[in-house]
């Protein structure tokens, strides 16, 4: 998991960095950033390296379709590669943000495949906005997927479902009402309890 | 919209799972209400949690390169290409003569390969490629396999390579653009599991695409034989 800044150092940095910009390894988050706001793919693959199994990991879970996952994490990749120029790294952790990305890129691929419109939350994440306030949501990122997972299944289904339907599946509010067969108010309800006892639940394992 | 609606509606909103008007009417309510901003940012850590809890799975081997090529290809300014390596010229004098046969050779295989393909879709007119699809071109040598992808019009190629050796670590493939019968870097490769892209632009018309083993970190110029060699 993905709990330091620290990068592990390997055959990634070596490759087609331009001889002229040959440098060595970015050692934390911040630097790793600034060498892809720099423009070099070298820390882009550092990324990749850290990240790209746990990116993978939330398009499939998402999907569940390889091709599909792939072309997710490749647009969530290239969307940061694009914009490492608006993102400012002291705000959170480049990893947070990558995921944030991987799982807007694969909602949308989702509900296009499925036939559905875009949601409401169909704007780029990248775009100027978004950006600060996806930084926010790092904290939590510390707590590893084992522990989510657990904390997700403790929760009563009837509200656990809704907020995987709204997750992972990209469900709306009404979308969600019908599939579980309950009223949307009931829905809203759900999901606000529902976020509320996984909080707590982390909060009592020690994590912010 | 009140308050209470309001709180009512932040965990829907967080998720993205509000219709759009009901996401507008909320948003509206939170720019002017300040009483929100504690519960949104809770929602938002839980959510930020959320996007941790897919199982690690490993994806196939290919993506890594995909993107990474895709990156450099496009911003070939500050990516992938970086700078022009400035080549020191008394140095690029002394070494051509070492080399000028077979960057020659290459150059040369351009034209025919050209000849060949022209004699094809004249044959096999049912084959005749779009006039703007990018044009693809085989590496031959016995170093391994792959394609070299020209983008239409431009000097700008993509270079996909399979069942390369591994090197050792003082060695690195080194992949040239071939114009005017020079040789020009378009950079290292990144080999992972003996497969490889790279993306590059050269100055001028590319009459070949070429790899050789150079010492790590690559040389200004070629000091080997190319293992694969792709006339365009
Ligand atoms: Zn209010």
């Amino acid at each position: 998991m993905l709990r330091g800044d620290r990068l592990q150092p390997g055959r990634a940095a070596r490759g087609s960095t331009p001889l002229a910009q040959r440098r060595t390894i970015p050692e934390d988050a911040d630097q790793l950033l600034d060498a892809i706001r720099a423009g070099d793919s070298g820390a882009l693959a550092l990324l990749y390296d850290q990240a790209g199994v746990q990116a993978y990991g939330l398009a499939f879970r998402i999907l569940r379709d390889a091709g599909a996952a792939e072309d997710a994490v490749q647009e969530a990749f290239l969307s940061l590669w694009r914009h490492a120029s608006r993102l400012d790294a002291s705000r959170g952790r480049l990893v947070s943000y990558l995921l944030t990305l991987v799982h807007h890129k694969a909602i949308d691929l989702a509900r296009m495949r499925a036939g559905r419109a875009a949601r409401d939350a169909g704007t780029d994440p990248a775009d100027a906005g978004a950006v600060e306030e996806d930084f926010v949501s790092d904290v939590m990122a510390a707590a590893d997927g084992e522990v989510i997972r657990r904390s997700l299944q403790r929760l009563p289904d009837e509200q656990r479902r809704p907020i995987e339907l709204a997750y992972f599946e990209g469900l709306t509010c009404p979308e969600i009402a019908e599939a579980e067969g309950a009223p949307v108010g009931t829905i809203k309800s759900r999901l606000r309890l529902g976020l509320q006892k996984l909080r707590g639940d982390l909060e009592r394992q020690g994590y912010p | 919209m009140n308050c209470e609606t309001a709180s009512e509606l932040a965990a829907a909103y967080a998720l993205g799972a509000l219709e759009p008007a009901e996401a507008r009417a909320f948003e509206e309510h939170v720019a002017e209400c300040s009483r929100h901003d504690a519960e949104m940012s809770a929602h938002r850590r839980v959510i930020g949690g959320l996007a941790h809890s897919g199982e690690a799975v490993t994806p196939r081997a290919g993506l890594r390169n995909r993107i990474l090529a895709a990156a450099e290809a496009e911003r070939p300014t500050a990516a992938g290409r970086g700078e022009p390596i400035e080549f020191p010229v008394e140095r690029a004098r002394e070494r051509r003569p070492r080399f000028s046969i077979s960057w020659a050779v290459a150059a040369a295989f351009g034209v025919l390969a050209l000849g060949l393909a022209v004699w094809n879709v004249t044959l096999l007119g049912d084959d005749e490629p779009a006039p703007d699809g990018p044009q693809q071109y085989a590496f031959s040598g016995a170093g391994g396999a792959g394609e070299v992808i020209r983008l239409p019009g431009s000097n700008i190629v993509v270079v996909e390579l399979r069942d390369l050796q591994n090197l050792d670590a003082d060695q690195d493939y080194q992949v040239w653009a071939i114009a005017g019968g020079e040789p020009q870097s378009l950079g290292l490769l990144r080999v992972q599991d003996g497969t490889a892209i790279l993306a590059g632009e050269a100055t001028g018309s590319i009459e070949a695409v070429a790899v050789t083993i150079e010492p790590a970190g690559g040389s200004p110029l070629p000091t080997s034989e190319p293992i694969l060699t792709a006339p365009l």
